[in-house]
């Protein structure tokens, strides 16, 4: 009888040894998944940050045309719009807010809190149980004593079985779940590079910003054209110094959405990766997450520089 | 020039944009106020045209987004029932150490009523 403990609880440590060493796979998933929810977070703020940009600066050239034209033109008030509707601008926010989701629940599913949690219901249950062992009742009805140490090596096997099946059962409900996501991925990458336009001569948010800008830049200096005389020699500086930093927002606005809609390649070709985050090794995913997250990183730069303005 | 039987919206668009650039381009030679005004004027019709084109085409793609977000959300709910039957792991251990309690009091209660 007691031979047979012994060896069951011989071979419970050793579960609980080896589980323990291939939970450190899942550590490994579990902090890349991380890293990529850091990048999609940013990747999709940026996109967002976009569709405001572009109104913005539709807005300002509106503002400015009106100022230039008001005296010359009979002033349309149903002329001053948004470049888009807010329902379009919302379909674009909501499926940003739902890939943003995606990549968090992935994060959360494949995080520490969960496990966490479990050790400390198997900590609380192995205290239960020496209790219940330790308890003088259990010798007066002539019940089988067992060490502590024999108890935390039970617990510890119990603990390492649990996380064993909660890794084995997220690991794959994830990667499937990624694989299945894939062409959705995809697919919304594809609208999102569409909408923001691969060059500025094409149609998109590129193509608008630029031009509402080059609106912006020209109507201040038809403005500066005809005021010139008015100005002294100090307010004639500030103008024309207005007017320069306005070519070179121009060109900051057009390099952030250019490296927006190069950061949409970067999510979808990091995104068929992911699946590989669950291997030992991952050095071409670890790269890709690592110019996801640093070029959105980078890129939100330029917006808060816009911002600032 | 494309033929008017297989112009696209592309084509119309290409067209007025480099219409766009030309007088943009004419714009900042242009030497006297009256001739920047004139060509302004002229730009600011392009400008509006090229606007209206570029918002209608972002537009066209606001349905793909509608059916793309039904698959988002069923994404996001397969990892929401995921997380729940974690958590219904975890429930288990807290039912066996609530049972190991029930068990220890159950034990307790026996001796006094026993002795």
């Amino acid at each position: 009888m007691k031979k047979s403990r012994t060896l069951l609880l011989g071979w419970c440590a050793s579960v609980a040894v080896q589980l323990m060493l291939l939970g450190c796979a899942t550590d490994q998933a579990a902090l890349r998944i991380g890293a990529f929810a850091t990048g999609v977070g940013t990747c999709t703020d940026n996109v967002s940050q976009a569709f405001i940009e572009v109104e913005d600066v539709h807005s300002r050239a509106q503002t400015s045309g009106a100022i230039i034209t008001f005296q010359t033109m009979q002033f349309d008030p149903d002329s001053i719009k948004p470049f888009l509707d807010p329902q379009e601008v919302e379909a674009r926010m909501t499926i940003l807010a739902g890939l943003k989701l995606y990549a968090e629940k992935l994060s959360e599913v494949m995080g520490n809190s969960q496990l966490d949690k479990f050790d400390e219901q198997t900590k609380a249950f192995g205290e239960s149980l020496k209790k219940l062992n330790a308890s003088d009742a259990l010798k007066q009805h002539g019940l089988p004593h067992v060490s502590e140490k024999d108890l935390d090596i039970f617990t510890a096997a119990v603990d390492a079985l649990g996380r064993w099946f909660i890794d084995w059962k997220r690991s794959k409900e994830v990667k499937a779940i990624i694989t299945d996501m894939h062409p959705h991925v995809v697919r919304i990458c594809e609208l999102l590079g569409k909408d923001i336009g691969s060059k500025r001569t094409d149609k998109g948010l590129r193509f608008q910003v630029y031009k509402d800008f080059s609106d912006l830049i020209r109507n201040r200096s038809d403005w500066i054209w005809k005021d010139i005389k008015k100005f002294d020699a100090i307010q004639k500086r500030d103008e024309i110094a207005a007017l320069v930093q306005l070519i070179r927002d121009r060109q900051t606005a057009d390099r952030t959405l250019e490296g927006t809609y190069k950061v949409l390649s970067k999510l979808q070709e990091t995104h068929q990766q992911l699946g590989k985050a669950f291997e030992d090794e991952a050095p071409n995913l670890e790269d890709r997450i690592r110019e996801l997250v640093g070029e959105g990183k980078r890129i939100s730069e330029y917006y808060k520089q816009l911002k600032d303005k | 020039m494309p033929d008017t039987a297989e112009t696209t919206q592309d084509d119309v668009f290409q067209a007025y944009q480099n219409l766009y650039e030309l007088m943009d381009k004419a714009y900042w030679t242009a030497s006297t106020i009256q001739d920047k005004d004139r060509i302004r004027g002229i730009e600011d019709a392009i400008s509006d045209i090229l606007t209206a084109l570029n918002a209608a085409d972002i537009k066209a793609r606001t349905q793909d987004y509608a059916d793309c977000k039904n698959l988002v959300d069923a994404t996001n709910h397969r990892l929401d029932k995921l997380k729940s039957q974690i958590d219904s792991i975890i429930h288990v251990v807290k039912i066996a150490t609530q049972v190991v309690k029930a068990a220890e009091d159950a034990v307790k209660l026996a001796a006094k009523f026993f002795v």
